[in-house]
């Protein structure tokens, strides 16, 4: 049997506002292998994002064990998990959140460059993503001088530099025109076919359809887990389901 | 030229008017912006504090500048009360015998406006308790008058101190004020002893009062070449002491005793002023005949002295506190700018809605309005406690010792609202000015938070206003060359140089023409003083502001385009390996280059005064053994006695350990200018062949025709017309800056006795390199005794020591065994070092105060850091989730904030050493002496260190917070 890259067990995250509590989370028992392309959708406002911030580790949680490769994430210290999640995984976000004051090439070595690889490698790395995702010829401009696409692209180079062990994308083509999103989407799926494993946060059914597996997020729980085409309905509303 | 700068002024005034007027017009006509303005300054309140606390240290200052000029004036004016009362008027009398004929032509017939005459005779002494407490004031006087008339000139016998005084002192009584009682440590009842005339006489104290009215009148001359605030003391004694002192004189050198009537005009102590010109020109006209008469306006000259004296306190003062008034408005400009940054998506949606442009900067300036107003009014009330210590630190300087000389804090609701008025306009208008940039928004690359497009070519507009602004400054600067206006000729040149920017960037790459324009701009701001000493050299402390503005402004420009460099030194650094903390610190001052300007200029204007200070400052404070050298003529000691009872060069001479002695002869004569034909006072002294037997004063400038400064000592002697004078003979307002001499060689002056209405015409043959003791002018003592007679005085002696002697010891013996006379001996180096001590206590005092301006940079900078912490949660956030640790995200943050101080610092500190370094080696601003010039490393490194130090304090907290943001929480979007 193979081992799971990421195994989270019973994970619960409540959100506190002066004296109310809401529970964010509940019962998430999720195992992802090698390779996966899960996606994870649900309505908004059901736990999503909170559950891919609570299992990459940007999140602390409440109850339950999050293993990335074997080791208890939320049992480490701070600066150790902050180590382990720049060692093993990268992140893309809706509004890509480059850093507005270096260029797309010194946003991408950034990753590489925290985990210690010497500038000259991280560059030189950073210029090979960047002709992966066909950027070549944008590595000196700064974010604003990008399209939203191109940022997003920018985005996804700089969450695969350091070939880590999962990428998380939340909603990543959120932001983009329907043309741009496909495009996106494409670069997600060629990356994912060259073997990376991917967690990626829609609301798009049709996005959510293209993965090898499907995970539907309700009310805080994990309501449907399997491929994508068991799944009956739409999973980004309620009442949708399995066979 | 001068309906222009009206027209001008005008519309500057109706512009302020409008900008302080608008706002509370809209407030009241328009709830929407009402609402938009007050709902955003209560849903950040702590910014608000902060802003507002930024903008008030500026209030603060301004007002303090004037507190500060109300104290000096009302202690000055003060001096009315305790030393003058119902006095405003005095004809002196230089033949006592007609006394009667002087009184005589005052009152037959009456004068309209005037209610009392006094007689009043008095004469320099020093009085001792030589009995309980062997103790002795130098500097005193006795006076003769009598109660009962004294308790009646005037209408208010309560402003005569005299009231409680009892019958006029007769046998061996004297009435001494509190002052003099404590100063000797005598009651009621006690002996004390005064000296005068080389004799002396015992009295017993009847009485001690307070000291104000006709007790605090003592019109001798405190004496001492060394200034300062001293006032002597007197005592009551009585009638026909003086005469039998006088009588039984033994000191021909002595000046005689002083007989005058004084008037008082109708009114009290402060009101009866208004008709001294009327009453002392009736007293002039009526007292023409008599020979020796002399007729001073007291009060009124010493209301305008104490005002020139607070003006030009208040002038000094708010100049300087300009500077930080400066950083306070670049603060301001940041804060506002960064303000709008955070609520561009906001202010886009505004204009989407159907706001127009000058309802957004209306609904600005409504926010801005209320920060400036509560600042305003903050500013002023603080600036009670700056002022407070201000004046205390001050007065420490100006009584050097004189404990009876208080300087009680004068606050004057005109000067809280004048500096709280300036202050609003100043914070209206740099509001104003931000959101008028604010509202230049594009909708849609505001909503969506995209940055404005560079442009690379500039528009025409600019092309113009760059045209017309270089051709408008040119003429200006020609203008202001041709009337040698100082502040036009520091500042047209780099005014149109950064004109051209827009201009010449049209044909030449624009980074070439910024840096082109920069370092014109700055080698014309550092080299002014040598390229245009003639037109500058006489410059006030504004044209250092002006200067300091367009260096600071050069310099920081020029810094903004070597951000390559950094950014080059950044990658060199993060290439070495560990460092993104820096890599990422640097990223942002260089990304954003006007908010950096504005935190490095802010920084910088106030360090560079600073630095400029010190290095004045320190390079003073090393001149001792040289101005020693060229004051002391090759003597050892100066010694100054009373001018009732002064030592003689005889007594000098047989002094154990004294070799030599050389008496000067002195006494004041009015110099008569076109400027003020009514005559200042100046003082003549006269010296003769023994004053130039070792040695003579240095001379900074001469005539040609003498080869050498002996050569004009001994055309002196023999040419009764020639003189020498200090470099700021005749200068009435030094309130800073260089000196502002107004004699040079050749140039003839008139002086004129007011006793006999004599004048004579004098030829200025050298100017003097320094004058610690206070000669003023130096002439041959036959004319001085001969155009004075016979109010002149030698209490003035230089003594040289026996080889092997230490002068020290040779000093404290003269004072000692010569108290009778009142004998104060010190060393030239004493002398000197005495008042550089007070020079460069007042220069620490200027640069405590310019302190304000650096504490507004440094909180400043925390202000921003904790915005800029803010406005990068979400990047923050991101290099969190990449896996940058919190202390690489608190390390980026306290290196940008270093970054952009040490940037400041050291560009202040560099400014500041080149100017003060070609000011003082490379001009004639000081008088053309050639000063040790060292650099005074140590303040240097503290100016630096200091501001460092407290910068990184004041960003440890933003810091820390940055570093704590969690990922999750900075990141988070709607599921």
């Amino acid at each position: 049997m193979t081992t799971p890259i990421l195994s989270a067990k019973r994970v619960r995250k409540i959100y506190r506002t002066g004296t109310q509590e809401v529970e964010a989370l509940h019962d998430i028992d999720l195992d992802i292998m090698a390779g996966e392309m899960v996606m994870v959708m649900g309505p908004s406002g059901n736990g999503k994002t909170t559950m891919l911030n609570c299992l990459s580790g940007l999140d602390d949680i409440d109850e339950g064990e999050v293993y990335v490769d074997g080791e208890e994430i939320h049992s480490m210290p701070d600066a150790r998990r902050t180590e382990h999640r720049a060692q093993r995984m990268g992140f893309v976000f809706q509004s890509f959140n480059l850093i507005p004051v270096f260029t797309a090439v010194e946003n991408v070595e950034l990753p590489l460059l925290v985990t210690g690889v010497k500038a000259k490698e991280a560059r030189e790395r950073a210029r090979a993503i960047m002709e992966r995702v066909e950027l070549g010829d944008r590595t000196g401009h700064r974010p604003t001088e990008l399209s939203g696409g191109e940022q997003q692209r920018v985005a996804i180079a700089r969450a695969l530099v350091s070939n880590p062990a999962i990428v998380w994308a939340d909603e990543p083509t959120g932001n983009l025109d329907s043309h741009t999103a496909d495009a996106v989407l494409s670069l997600l799926h060629e990356v994912h076919d060259a073997g990376q494993t991917l967690v990626v946060v829609t609301h798009d059914s049709g996005i959510g359809a293209s993965g090898t597996r499907l995970v539907q997020v309700r009310d805080g729980g994990i309501t449907f887990d399997g491929p994508p085409e068991d799944f009956v309905g739409d999973a980004s509303v309620a009442g949708a389901g399995a066979h | 030229m001068r309906p222009i700068v009206a027209v001008l002024g005008l519309v500057a005034g109706l512009v302020v008017l409008a900008m302080v007027v608008v706002p509370p017009i809209d407030m009241i006509i328009r709830p929407t912006f009402r609402r938009l303005a007050f709902r955003n300054i209560s849903r950040r309140r702590g910014e608000a504090t902060l802003i507002i606390v930024g903008s008030l240290l500026g209030a603060a200052i301004i007002t303090a500048s004037y507190i500060v000029g109300d104290t000096i004036e009302g202690s000055i004016r003060d001096a009315a009360r305790t030393d003058q009362g119902p006095i405003d008027e005095s004809v002196r009398l230089t033949d006592a015998t007609k006394i009667d004929q002087a009184k005589a032509a005052i009152t037959t017939p009456p004068i309209a406006g005037v209610d009392g005459i006094l007689q009043i005779t008095s004469a320099g002494a020093v009085v001792a308790n030589t009995v309980t407490d062997r103790v002795a004031v130098p500097t005193a006087g006795i006076v003769e008058l009598d109660f009962e008339q004294g308790r009646a000139f005037g209408a208010d016998p309560k402003i005569t101190g005299l009231v409680d005084a009892g019958p006029t002192p007769t046998g061996d009584e004297a009435v001494i004020g509190a002052n003099l009682a404590k100063r000797l440590s005598v009651n009621a009842g006690d002996p004390i002893e005064v000296f005068a005339y080389g004799g002396s006489k015992t009295l017993k104290v009847r009485q001690v009062v307070e000291d104000f009215g006709l007790v605090g009148y003592v019109p001798v001359r405190s004496g001492g070449g060394a200034g300062g605030f001293t006032r002597p003391l007197g005592v009551l004694v009585p009638k026909g002491t003086i005469d039998q002192l006088f009588e039984g004189s033994k000191v021909a050198a002595a000046q005689p005793p002083t007989t005058e009537v004084v008037v008082s005009n109708v009114g009290g102590v402060f009101d009866s002023v208004g008709s001294v010109g009327a009453i002392s020109d009736e007293l002039t006209a009526r007292t023409k005949d008599i020979g020796g008469a002399q007729v001073l306006r007291l009060k009124a000259d010493l209301l305008d002295n104490a005002k020139a004296a607070g003006e030009s306190f208040s002038q000094l003062f708010s100049s300087i506190g300009y500077f930080s008034v400066i950083a306070g408005i670049l603060l301001l400009v940041n804060l506002f700018v960064m303000l709008s940054e955070e609520r561009k998506s906001e202010l886009g949606m505004l204009r989407a809605l159907g706001f127009k442009r000058n309802h957004l900067i209306r609904t600005f300036a409504i926010e801005g309005a209320v920060y400036s107003l509560v600042a305003s009014v903050a500013g002023a009330i603080v600036s009670i406690g700056v002022s407070w210590l201000i004046i205390l630190f001050a007065s420490s300087i100006f009584s050097r010792g004189n404990s009876e000389l208080g300087f009680p804090l004068v606050v004057k609701p005109t000067a809280l609202l004048t500096g709280a008025v300036i202050g609003l306009v100043i914070s209206m208008s740099t509001v104003w000015g931000t959101s008028l940039r604010i509202a230049r928004l594009n909708i849609i690359r505001a909503i969506r938070d995209l940055p404005e497009p560079k442009q690379s070519k500039q528009r025409l507009r600019s092309l113009i206003l760059g045209a017309v602004g270089a051709a408008w400054f040119s003429l200006v600067f020609a203008l202001g060359w041709s009337q040698s206006n100082a502040v036009t000729v520091v500042a047209a040149p780099a005014i149109v140089l950064f004109c051209l920017i827009p201009v010449l960037d049209r044909v030449l790459p624009r980074k070439l023409v910024i840096v082109g324009s920069s370092i014109g701009a700055l080698v014309w701001g550092i080299g002014v003083f040598t390229f245009a000493s003639g037109k500058v050299g006489r410059a006030g402390i504004q044209v250092f502001v002006v200067q300091g503005v367009v260096l600071v402004a050069a310099g920081v420009v020029l810094l903004a385009q070597a951000d390559r460099v950094w950014a080059a030194l950044s990658k060199a650094i993060s290439a070495s390996g560990g460092g993104l903390a820096t890599r990422l610190g640097l990223a942002y001052p260089l990304a954003r280059k006007f908010r950096t300007s504005m935190l490095l200029a802010m920084f910088s204007i106030v360090i560079f005064t600073m630095a400029f200070i010190s290095v004045l400052s320190g390079i003073f404070g090393n001149q001792a053994p040289t101005f020693t050298e060229e004051v002391r003529a090759g003597y050892d000691l100066y010694v100054e006695s009373n001018q009732g009872n002064p030592v003689t060069t005889a007594q000098l001479e047989a002094q154990p350990g004294v070799e030599a002695v050389a008496p000067l002869t002195r006494s004041l004569a009015q110099l008569i200018t076109e400027k003020n034909p009514d005559g200042t006072g100046v003082p003549l002294t006269g010296f003769d062949d023994s004053f130039v037997r070792f040695g003579q004063p240095k001379l900074d400038k001469k005539l040609p025709e003498y080869a050498t400064d002996a050569d004009v000592y001994q055309a002196i002697l023999k040419d009764p017309s020639l003189v020498v004078v200090n470099q700021n003979f005749g200068a009435r307002n030094q309130g800073g800056g260089p000196p502002q001499g107004t004699f040079e060689p050749g140039a003839e002056m008139t002086v004129r006795n007011n006793a006999t209405n004599q004048e004579r015409k004098l030829k200025v043959a050298g100017i003097l390199a320094s004058d610690f003791v206070g000669n003023g002018a130096l002439a041959s003592e036959s004319m001085v005794r001969d155009f004075l007679a016979p109010r002149v005085v030698q209490n003035r002696h230089y003594v040289k020591v026996k080889a092997g002697e230490n002068p020290d010891t040779v000093a404290a013996r003269i004072s000692g065994s010569l108290i009778q006379n009142g004998a104060n001996a010190r060393t030239f180096s004493a002398v000197v070092n005495e008042l550089l001590a007070t020079q460069l206590a007042f220069f620490s005092l200027l640069r405590a105060y310019l302190g304000l301006g650096l504490l507004i940079g440094i909180a400043g900078l925390g202000v921003v850091m904790v915005r800029a912490v803010r406005e990068r949660r979400r990047q923050i956030g991101m290099l969190r989730a990449m896996g940058f640790s919190s202390r690489i995200v608190r390390r980026a943050f306290v290196l940008e904030a270093a970054f952009v101080a040490l940037q400041g610092i050291v560009l202040g500190i560099v400014l500041g050493m080149v100017t003060s370094y070609n000011l003082l080696v490379n001009s004639d601003a000081f008088g053309g002496q050639k000063l040790d010039f060292s650099w005074p490393w140590a303040v240097l490194a503290g100016i630096a260190v200091v501001p460092l130090v407290a910068s990184l304090l004041a960003t440890a907290w933003p810091a820390t917070q940055a570093s704590r943001i969690k990922p999750a929480v900075a990141l988070r979007i709607a599921d």
